[in-house]
């Protein structure tokens, strides 16, 4: 068993047993993403590793077990043992302007920890780094990258593209695999999809209560749960989510018990141990209450029609694709109706799309008096973490608050 | 016939003369303070009074190191990576890596069995991974730069120092200081620290045996045990290692000399 | 915030009065502009300090597209009538936001850009074509005829041709034109337009072809790598004591290199050609990049190859590992380094340039 094999099946093996002692929801959706991490070994299943933004109900419809890349990169980094695959990565000349989730993976993958894939699949959204190093991943594995070129704006005609990608994509997993598409199963995900759709939406309502049910820790990484998107476990795990914060609100129970402060938490948590949260929460009373990439931003999925159609226009609709509008109405509106005293954005390092973008953000939450700290951390590399000067900013910026 | 070669660093300057016979007859290590002109003439003048003799016995000169263009006298201009090479190779030669750790870049430098260069990789961006980087950490411990080589091969306990910025590695430093662990241990920690900074450089170009060391951090015993390791064991470290780049520079102009 | 438009002294005067659309990607379809009597004027930002851009964006952005935002927001663009984006990286897609919001707006468009090269691709892309040409159409009141097109494409083609006649001037040992000298051509084409530009080139032609070489025998190098728009560097790179007897990039070389056929879907032509040509890092296609810069190398007689990225510019810094194989497997000594395409980087990058030199030098 391989060192990641074994990474995850004890940490599926560890939750297991702590359910069994007492149900909480992020037991249980750690559990489910713990199980995702173990199919990457399972003989019975093809394996795809792929950029997040990719169906993962198509692939699962084909007996795919599909990982994104970011994914392996944050476990890793969140696992404390980053540092020398990111040093591999760098010994063979990737630079380290480069943002480091993906940089992690090149050097696992040089170093041949990983289990080789059988197929990859990137899409050319949210970032261009994402699809480079799937290819520079393929060329290490001598395996085809099939591109999906996520389209700018969402017409008639880019929809159609994306399906059309979608379909070739079919053909491209077929073609490698010998397995085919089960459209029931596939159609079964939309419903499911649907189902869980309706529970992760009350359940995020629920955090708009003063105080919210959930801390901050519960919602972190909650991204993950693409990978479990369509199938049985996120229906539960969304249930759950609803059923455990439901019922502290009708207990008056916090998530974070004396919450004085409500945050919203701008893309991606720092992966790897620190104190951040720790602070914030025992010397400020703040509480991360909505993480942007959590808000559930596309509409309840065609159960009728098309199933490819409809997982396209999920993904043409994200906020993070194409120009900045959308996302920055997203930010305005979370930093409102949820009541935030402030915004924190990590600006992690070498990620263009939003480094770009971090005045907008800051003039968006402006508009509705959320002031936003960037912090300008590596949210996985933490040879770069100065925490004492990060704490810092962030102490200053909460005496602000 | 006599050949001199003048390394003009930004923190040093060396002027090395040499005979027909490939053989150093004076050399000397000069500050380069804030003018490198004025450094180059004096390092150039006293080299020549070692040596006994007047710059009319000189055939050829040549000038390297980050202040080259500030000899008006030299004959010609060459860099510090091809005369590097040069030195190296003629104290050494069956070098075919060169570490160069000096006091503001740091270089691997990779020749083939006849001494030419064929691949290099500089640093001269970042203070961490050069003698800079030292320096910063022996002021934070309030020791000399001589003692860390010494003190660093008593150490018992391995400590990392995580920061890759030497501002950040140097609070962290501090930090071990008022914890009281023993200096020996952070010392270590600070040689390891350089060690994978370069490391990146050294898997780049390859460490090809013999591994050669130049620039003056490879008077420092600490970091040439751990380079030692990484080269497999063996490594040449000449007894000057500051004057390697002007000894090459001396060596290309008796070769220019010779051919014309 | 929002800074005034000022009338534009014209420079090309083969129209007068022409409006001025600025571009910044190679893959902006040129011909479609010049249809629409507009004049095209490719966007460089500039190599000095960034001073007011930073404040927006972060300061791990490249240089080129701060600069650019920082050129804009002092007024530097106002006497265009408006900018035709492509959405090449994630950079660029953030520099139309912020210019969309912080510049003088006028005519602001973003086309989208596959990595592909399907049939769906080619009809994705020529849809996108659709709609500029529709934009413009609508914002200009004028219409853009498919003869217009056409004579776009034919007349860029000359240029292309002109510039290859050139080009291939440097295949002689020494060569008959300098580097820098090509260069300056090429970010010329960029300011005076097409026709000017045709009958200078030619001119320059004759003149460079009839003329005596003059430069010594020199260790022969081709340039590779992110979009370098000052000629100075190449000059900087020649004065270090070799030969730039090519270069493979968008702002010199690989603009002229594209050939348009000429069937009944003048769009699809285009889409087509655009798609088909020398790919730039960002169509992800790195082992035909690597094997046109081979190819190149050894049809130019060089002996080595620069390759410069720009600092933060994700395209190209994840090809690096792997091109700098492929190259040195070619037989070829590379040497990799990365500045921020202002002269200022290159002033650092001098020893390593020189040192390259004299690893060339036999």
């Amino acid at each position: 068993m391989s060192m990641l094999e074994t990474y995850f099946a004890q940490l599926e093996e560890g939750l297991k047993k702590k359910l069994e002692r007492k149900t909480t929801a992020r037991r249980k959706f750690i559990y489910e993403i713990s199980r995702i991490g173990g199919k990457m070994f399972d003989d019975n299943l093809s394996s795809a590793w792929t950029t997040v933004f990719v169906p993962f109900e198509i692939l699962n419809a084909m007996g795919v077990a599909g990982n994104f890349i970011e994914f392996v990169g944050a476990m890793m980094a969140g696992a404390g043992i980053g540092r020398q695959y990111l040093e591999k990565a760098e010994a063979a000349g990737y630079s380290t302007d480069s943002c480091a989730y993906h940089r992690t993976i090149v050097g696992a993958a040089l170093e041949g920890i990983m289990p080789e894939p059988d197929l990859l699949i990137g899409a050319s959204c949210p970032c261009d780094g994402g699809i480079k190093v799937l290819k520079r991943i393929g060329e290490i594995y001598k395996k085809d990258v099939f591109v999906i070129n996520t389209p700018y704006e969402y017409t008639p005609e880019s929809l159609d593209y994306l399906v059309n990608q979608f379909k070739a994509m079919i053909d491209f997993i077929k073609e490698r695999t010998g397995r085919d598409i089960d459209f029931d199963l596939l159609r079964q995900s939309i419903r499911n999809n649907n189902k869980a759709r309706e529970y992760l939406v009350e359940a995020l309502e629920l955090c708009k209560n003063v105080p919210s049910p959930a801390s901050s820790n519960d919602w972190k990484n909650f991204i993950m749960f693409v990978l479990l998107a369509g199938s049985e476990p996120a229906i539960e795990v969304a249930r759950i989510y609803r059923d455990e914060f439901k019922e502290k609100v009708g207990k008056g129970l916090a998530g974070l018990a004396d919450e004085k402060y409500r945050l919203l938490w701008i893309q991606n948590r720092i992966q790897f141990k620190n104190n951040l949260i720790n602070i914030l929460e025992s010397k400020f009373g703040a509480n991360v209450v909505i993480d942007e990439l959590n808000y559930i931003y596309w509409e309840p999925m065609d159960e009728e029609g098309d199933p490819l159609r409809a997982l396209a226009i999920r993904q043409i609709t994200h906020p993070i694709i194409g120009n900045i509008d959308r996302r920055l109405d997203v930010l305005a509106m979370l930093g409102r109706e949820y009541k935030c005293h402030g915004a924190i954005n990590p600006a992690h390092w070498g990620c263009r799309q939003s480094g770009g973008a971090r005045y907008m953000f800051k003039e968006a939450l402006r508009e509705v008096d959320v002031p936003v700290i960037h912090l300008d951390v590596d949210c996985v590399d933490e040879r770069n973490f100065s925490e004492g000067q990060i704490i810092t900013r962030l102490e200053a910026f909460m005496e602000m608050l | 016939m006599y050949y001199a070669g003048i390394d003009i660093g930004s923190l040093s300057t060396e002027t090395v003369i040499i005979d027909d016979n490939e053989k150093s007859i004076a050399y000397n290590i000069f500050p380069t303070g804030a003018n490198s002109k004025i450094a180059a003439q004096k390092s150039f003048n006293l080299s020549l009074e070692l040596a006994g003799i007047s710059p009319d016995n000189l055939q050829y000169i040549v000038a390297t190191g980050y202040g080259r263009i500030s000899v008006p006298f030299a004959s010609k201009m060459v860099t510090e990576i091809t005369c590097h090479g040069r030195g190296a190779y003629h104290l050494f030669p069956g070098t075919r890596t060169i570490i160069d750790i000096g006091g503001q870049d740091s270089k691997v430098i990779k020749l083939e069995d006849s001494g030419k260069v064929i691949d290099f990789a500089m640093n001269d961006k970042c203070a961490a991974g050069t003698g800079r980087f030292l320096e910063v950490m022996a002021r934070a411990m309030e020791i000399d730069l001589e003692e860390m080589g010494p003190m660093s091969l008593k150490s018992e306990e391995e400590i990392s120092i995580s920061s890759m910025c030497t501002v950040f590695a140097e609070s962290e430093v501090i930090s071990l200081v008022a914890q009281a662990r023993p200096k020996e241990d952070i010392i270590n920690g600070i040689h390891n620290a350089i060690c994978s900074r370069i490391s990146a450089m050294m898997e780049r170009i390859g460490m090809e045996p013999e591994v050669s060391m130049t620039g003056g951090v490879a008077k420092n015993s600490g970091i040439v045990a751990k380079i030692k390791q990484r080269a497999g064991g063996k490594i040449n470290v000449p007894d000057e290692p500051q004057i390697v780049g002007a000894l090459g520079a001396a060596l290309i102009a008796r070769d220019i000399a010779n051919r014309e | 915030m929002v800074s005034k438009k000022n009338p534009a002294e014209p420079k090309e005067k083969t129209l007068t009065g022409m409006s001025r659309m600025g571009w910044f990607c190679s893959y902006t379809p040129l011909e479609i502009i010049h249809a629409a009597l507009l004049f095209p004027v490719r966007i460089t930002g500039h190599s000095d300090p960034i001073i007011k851009a930073d404040s927006f964006m972060h300061p791990n952005m490249c240089q080129y597209v701060r600069s650019c935002l920082d050129t804009a927001l002092a007024g530097g663009y106002d006497h265009l009538e408006g900018a035709v984006f492509v959405n090449s990286c994630d950079a660029m897609r953030r520099l139309h936001d912020a210019w969309r919001k912080y510049i003088s707006p006028g005519f602001t468009f973003i086309m989208d850009l596959p990595k592909g090269r399907s049939d769906a691709d080619y009809g994705y892309f020529r849809n996108e074509l659709l709609k500029l040409k529709n934009a413009l159409e609508k914002h200009f009141s004028i219409e853009i005829t498919e003869g217009a097109i056409k004579q776009a494409i034919n007349v860029m083609g000359e240029s292309r041709s002109l510039y290859h006649k050139l080009s291939d001037l440097q295949k002689e040992n020494p060569p008959l034109i300098t580097g820098k000298e090509l260069m300056q051509l090429a970010s010329l084409y960029f300011t005076v337009g097409p026709y000017t530009w045709n009958k200078t080139a030619e001119a320059l032609f004759k003149q460079k072809n009839d003329a005596k070489p003059t430069a010594v025998n020199r260790p022969r190098i081709l340039l590779s790598g992110s979009p370098i728009h000052n000629p100075d560097i190449i000059g900087f790179i020649e004065e270090c004591g070799m030969d730039v007897v090519y270069e493979d990039m968008c702002t010199g070389s690989r603009f002229f290199d594209m050939i348009v056929e000429n069937t009944a879907d003048t769009l699809l032509d285009l889409s087509r050609a655009y798609l088909d040509k020398s790919p730039c890092s960002r169509m992800l296609m790195i082992k035909e990049r690597t094997k046109n810069i081979v190819d190149l190398a050894n049809e130019f007689g060089a002996h080595g190859i620069i390759h410069h990225s720009l600092k933060f510019c994700d395209t190209y810094l994840y090809d690096v590992p792997q091109l700098k194989r492929h190259l040195t497997e070619s037989g070829l000594k590379v040497l990799l380094v990365e500045g921020d395409c202002t002269l200022g980087s290159f002033g650092q990058l001098k020893t390593r340039i020189e040192a390259f030199a004299e690893v060339l030098n036999d």
